[in-house]
């Protein structure tokens, strides 16, 4: 037992600082470092990458907005190159010092991208994003019956229309937001009242015998599959999972409207690598490599020539690409800056009372 | 000693067992599944575990895993039986004695999250003087040490005290040194709650999420990372495969050191 | 002049205080020094923070209030409502219900462990603690497969009343119920068999010998001899339960929050750290002081 224990330590000590990695091997070029949501790039792109720029790809997932940047201001940001973020946290990472500036002369495919992406609110000057791929939230539902132009919020929120079992978004901002706009209510706003009218819809449709909780999109849409849910509120891109897996699926965004987002490739403010990360941005913004990820991903693609380029069953698809009638309804949504407090306290009535 | 159990203690007992394995069976059977979704039976397939062996990223992970929590375990383990012993047979005074307890207490009731965020803190602090504190392999180790030595002190000290003092007394009767006491007649006794205290530290390394996510960098994913990240993208059975070779292998692990130790224990007999 | 030590024994051995505090202190210093740098006074650093506040988009405003208290303890913008309150109580009970349930199944699965030869308790105790080298949310996916609609444990539910006729075990409260004692008897089962493999029979069968009924036997005998055992599988099974928010959330449909949910909404979507650090110093405030009484309770520091 003595001896043992004692091999055990002596190995233990020498493992440590080989472990630490404090004697770095030399590599022919510094790494890239991503990070990332899960599933978000295709592998092969990766590869070819790396075969092409010759810089090694360190890909790092993560899963919520706000952990990703708890865990930045934390731990600091001298260990990536490019952040990949959804647009409602720009701004907050722009006032952390999270991100810097973009060096736009040292990515030239800029050029391809769909002006309708291109100075955006969260970022007017364009000093600090650069489009990745961008989707909408809706519903999906089993009703052959109902056409998706004509689908409302009142499917879900009003009782008497409610036909099945269905799942809420469980993102705080995002449902908050849903229901404002189910309301007639600007989805942005900084009133307090709106918002505590928009947490009593939300608390009264919880009390639905046939509502079974909050569930995160990938979550919903399993249980859309699995025909546990009737109608649940998920990201297109997996409403296209789902109804790929059951034809009898329909996506809409209500009438009353929806929102949009973007999600987008950040420059880290401490970047060890900038002329990897440069790189790498202007790779993804190639027209071949833009069509390649939006088909892989089942979300829609920000870059204009990628769109002759895209699988014709993914650019006729109105889940992915919604007609100009639909994108009209839908809004961007931005950081309530003072305001965030009230969202807070209200998400946390609607999953408390 | 063999005795027989009444008929509700075995059936309470087996409803325990059933409580803790029926999950494991059941991810066993999705991870040869050849329906992705698991709800009806596709048929068998060992695909899922090829996938799984081609998968780079996933064993990276499981490797950084098992350092981790080997690394971790042995450090807190020694750590904590020293302090365990520390506390136990020096008469501090009361005001002492009431601090140790509150500090062992608290990694344990300490909120993972906080105490990611406590430990995150210090080694930005740190970060400043010592390049070695990126986030890494070397932080995520300090932080499972911090937290696995007080469930080793909680188990060791409760089975010291249960360990009669007055044996040293006797080995001191017959000429061994304090540390030859110690060693030949205290630690063998203590083993099993160094051993239970061990056990409960590999096991809370291997699972911890919420710390590790702060603590680590790109370099440095440990498995319970990966297997999040894949869960909000829906588990793809490669996950249970995962899984249940963890299980398997947990299960021969354990039973070849029992093995070993009775064996041992044989020849000691001899 | 100084004062001569004062020479008393310890461990058979003639010595001083002072030497003790020592050797004591050489051995206390590893463990010690790890946890007070990076722990204690981090959480220190904590303390501080809690009295801070959220500056626009989630920066901490190096001015300090009383604000975090005040929301802690109901008044919110939207005026003073119990919901923090709530959220307390209802995970205390869920946390106190798992305890209880797990100590009744912990504590004859001890029993039957101990019952048998040496070598297969090492294994019946090692077969106890592998499930939680398991991911517990991978666990808790099983159970939502295993609880679902279409699935043997539902029926039987459905057939004894416990349920409706459509509805299925998962999600609801019962399957919460099931997935967090799956997930924290390990932690109650531990204490107490180390607590019963100690147990001295002759006790017991010296209080048989005086005459007492087996109630009677067992209370003094058995439990008085395993009270540090049942202190510590309490605490071990209490404490984490209190903390967790992932098998509610996925089994209950995530439809109320715990108080892990609310610390985790603070350092996530809600981005204020100053009020998440209240809401935590508060808690292990709460937990450390309640431990202590409780130890005082369970007979001083023999938790096992």
């Amino acid at each position: 037992m003595n001896r043992l224990l004692s091999t055990a330590l002596a190995l233990s000590f020498a493992a440590i600082p080989l472990l630490t990695g404090c004697n770095e091997e030399k590599q022919a070029k510094k790494p890239v470092s991503v990070l990332i949501y899960s599933d978000y790039i295709e592998p092969g792109m990766l590869k070819e990458f790396e075969q092409k720029f010759g810089y090694p790809v360190q890909i790092e997932l993560y899963e919520a907005q706000e952990e990703m940047i708890g865990k930045l201001q934390a731990s600091g940001t001298g260990m990536y190159d490019v952040i990949i973020a959804s647009d409602v946290v720009i701004e907050q990472m722009i006032h952390l010092g999270l991100i810097q500036q973009i060096d736009t002369s040292k990515i030239p495919n800029r050029k391809n991208l769909d002006p309708k992406f291109l100075a955006p609110a969260f970022d007017p000057k364009d000093e600090y994003t650069v489009p990745y791929l961008w989707g909408t939230s809706g519903i999906v539902y089993r009703n052959t019956s109902i056409s998706p132009d004509s689908v409302s919020y009142a499917i879900l929120f009003d009782s008497t229309k409610v036909n099945g079992n269905f799942s809420l978004l469980d993102e705080s901002r995002s449902m908050l937001s849903m229901a404002l706009q189910s309301l007639g209510l600007d989805p942005n706003t900084k009133n307090k009242d709106d918002i505590s009218r928009a947490a009593d819809l939300l608390l009264k449709v919880k009390k639905y015998p046939k509502f079974i909780g909050f569930d995160g999109s990938v979550a919903g849409k399993d249980k859309m599959i699995s025909k546990m849910d009737q109608a649940a509120i998920v990201f297109n891109g997996e409403a296209q999972i789902a109804i790929d897996a059951d034809s009898t699926l329909q996506y809409a965004i209500p009438r009353e409207g929806s929102f949009i987002w973007v999600d987008v490739m950040t420059l880290s403010s401490k970047a060890p690598n900038k002329e990897g990360a440069y790189a790498f941005m202007n790779f993804i913004l190639d027209a071949k490599n833009g069509a390649k990820l939006s088909d892989f991903v089942a979300f829609g693609s920000p870059n204009k020539a990628s769109y002759p380029l895209l699988d014709p069953k993914m650019a006729k698809n109105p889940v992915i690409y919604p007609d100009s009638a639909t994108m009209s309804r839908l809004v961007f949504l931005s950081d309530p800056g003072e305001a965030a407090r009230f969202y807070d306290e209200a998400w946390t009535i609607v999953k408390t009372r | 000693m063999s005795r027989k159990s009444s008929p509700a203690t075995l059936a309470l007992s087996y409803i325990g067992l059933a409580l803790l394995y029926i999950p494991l069976v059941f991810i066993a059977v999705f991870s040869v599944n050849a329906n992705r979704h698991g709800q009806t039976w596709g048929g068998f397939t060992l695909g899922w575990y090829t996938k799984l062996f081609s998968n780079e990223q996933v064993q990276h992970a499981a490797v950084n895993s098992l350092i981790l929590a080997i690394a971790s375990t042995i450090i807190a383990t020694i750590f904590g039986t020293l302090l365990a012993i520390g506390i136990h047979r020096t008469p501090w005074g009361k005001k002492l004695n009431t601090f140790f307890d509150f500090s062992i207490n608290i990694p344990v009731v300490t909120p993972d999250i906080l105490m990611a965020i406590a430990l995150v803190t210090v080694f930005g602090l740190f970060r400043t003087f010592l390049p070695c504190f990126e986030p890494g392999m070397l932080n995520l180790i300090i932080s499972h040490v911090v937290f696995q030595i007080s469930f080793v002190v909680l188990i060791v000290l409760s089975r010291l005290s249960s360990i009669r003092p007055d044996q040293i007394e006797a080995a001191r009767d017959l000429y061994t040194t304090t540390t030859g006491a110690w060693f030949r007649v205290i630690l063998p006794q203590l083993s099993t709650g160094i051993i239970a205290g061990a056990l409960l530290a590999f096991t809370l390394s291997l699972d911890d999420f919420i710390i590790s996510f702060f603590v680590s960098g790109p370099t440095s994913q440990t498995l319970p990372l990966y297997i999040y990240g894949s869960l909000k993208r829906g588990i793809s059975p490669e996950i249970h495969a995962l899984s249940t070779l963890v299980i398997a292998l947990t299960l021969g692990v354990m039973l070849v050191v029992l093995l070993y130790n009775q064996n041992h224990q044989r020849g000691k007999k001899k | 002049m100084t004062k001569p030590p004062k020479y008393e024994v310890f461990e058979g051995k003639l010595t001083t205080r002072c030497r003790m505090k020592w050797e004591g202190t050489l051995l206390s210093a590893p463990g010690m020094l790890t946890l007070f740098i990076f722990l204690l006074l981090p959480i220190v650093g904590l303390i501080v923070l809690a009295f801070m506040q959220r500056g626009a988009y989630g920066t901490i405003n190096w001015t300090p209030s009383v604000d975090n208290l005040k929301r802690l303890i109901g008044f919110s913008s939207f005026g003073w409502a119990p919901d923090n309150a709530v959220i307390v109580a209802r995970s205390l009970i869920l946390a106190t219900v798992t305890t209880l349930i797990c100590l009744l199944i912990a504590f004859p699965m001890s029993f039957w462990i101990a019952a048998h030869k040496k070598s297969t308790r090492a294994l019946l105790l090692a077969l106890v603690m592998v499930p939680s080298c398991t991911n517990l949310v991978i666990r808790t996916y099983a159970w939502m497969l295993v609880l679902g609609a279409q699935m043997p444990p539902t029926w039987i539910a459905r057939a004894i009343g416990l349920i409706g006729e459509t509805d299925s075990l998962y999600p609801g409260q019962f399957a919460v119920y099931i997935g967090m004692v799956s997930s924290m008897l390990p932690f109650a089962v531990l204490p107490l068999y180390t607590s019963v493999e100690r147990l001295d029979w002759n006790i017991v069968e010296a209080t048989r010998d005086l005459y007492a009924s087996p109630l009677r036997s067992f209370c003094h005998g058995v439990l008085s001899q395993m009270k540090s055992g049942i202190v510590a599988s309490i605490i071990l099974t209490l404490v984490p339960s209190l903390g967790m928010y992932v098998v509610s959330d996925l089994l209950g449909g995530s439809k109320y929050m715990l108080i892990g949910n609310l610390i985790q909404q603070q350092f996530g979507s809600a981005s204020d750290w100053p009020f998440g650090a209240m809401l935590g110093v508060i808690l292990i405030l709460a937990s450390v002081l309640s431990l202590a009484v409780f130890q005082k309770v369970g007979g001083g520091r023999n938790y096992v």
